[in-house]
């Protein structure tokens, strides 16, 4: 029961970030004062976020919850 | 115009020409960034050196929850980082030959364009408050306005009394114009009278 309810929790956290990230794209597509900035903030956000967010998402897949849940519990 | 070719604003009229564009000082960009970088040092620090000092708690069978932890909080200082970054990058004032443009960044869901023509201007002050501001040379710059439009405020900018210098001369040459403006509409009007 609780690993299913940390499984939701996990994804509304990861989907909120993922929210802000649009945003943050948003304003930096359309209200850059110059083109260079704009790609090289886009670029450099992107490739980060984007590295940080898969690898997030790949060490939760990993992680033992139901050891983590167990030694928790007793 | 020269300097500022790189920046381009919607709104400028067709032969107006950019004097000035200010951000904050970059110290109020290093204060903000002062504590995530702390934090980032030190989630840096436990992942490397973190499984040697500490085996039981960041190294063994912790090491995969250790990291997933390190990666989550590297994510969300990045988001926040950039949140900052834009509240401070999209914050900027604008001086122009013809007004002075204030387009306030609020974090991510607040924005607000304002503008002031310089006849409107009355009164020009400069605040620099603080240790740090008067060895750093920077500050606020209000600019007080006839009526109901609100003050426009400069804050922490860098180099405030010459940003103010700039304004007063700005409005210097604005009144200059509108005095030519009215003479020549007078002496217009006189010809037409006498003809």
């Amino acid at each position: 029961m609780l690993i299913p309810l940390v499984q939701i929790l996990y994804f509304i956290v990861l989907g909120m970030m993922a929210l802000l990230s649009i945003f943050i794209v948003y304003h930096i597509i359309f209200y850059s004062y110059s083109t260079f900035s704009k790609l090289v903030t886009l670029a450099l956000f992107i490739s980060v976020a984007g590295v940080l967010f898969l690898t997030n998402f790949l060490l939760f897949t990993q992680l033992p919850l139901e050891d983590i849940f167990s030694k928790v519990m007793y | 115009m020269d300097g500022f070719s790189k920046y381009h604003f919607k709104d400028l009229e067709e032969n107006e020409q950019i004097i000035k564009v200010l951000h904050r000082n970059w110290f109020y960009l290093f204060e903000q960034f002062f504590w995530i970088l702390v934090i980032s040092i030190v989630i840096f620090l436990s992942v490397v050196l973190g499984p040697a000092y500490f085996p039981n708690l960041l190294g063994g069978e912790f090491r995969p929850t250790a990291l997933f932890l390190e990666n989550f909080f590297m994510l969300a200082i990045w988001i926040f980082s950039f949140i900052i970054w834009i509240d401070y990058y999209y914050d900027i004032w604008i001086i122009t030959d013809q007004r002075i443009i204030n387009i306030e960044q609020r974090g991510l869901f607040a924005r607000k364009v304002s503008e002031m023509t310089f006849d409107k201007m009355q009164d020009i002050s400069v605040q620099v408050d603080g240790f740090l501001p008067t060895m750093l040379n920077f500050g606020d710059v209000r600019v007080q306005t006839a009526g109901e439009i609100e003050d426009f405020i400069f804050r922490t900018i860098s180099d405030p009394y010459h940003i103010k210098n700039i304004i007063v001369e700005m409005h210097k040459k604005d009144e200059l114009n509108s005095t030519e403006r009215l003479g020549d509409m007078i002496k217009e009007k006189m010809g037409q009278g006498s003809e």
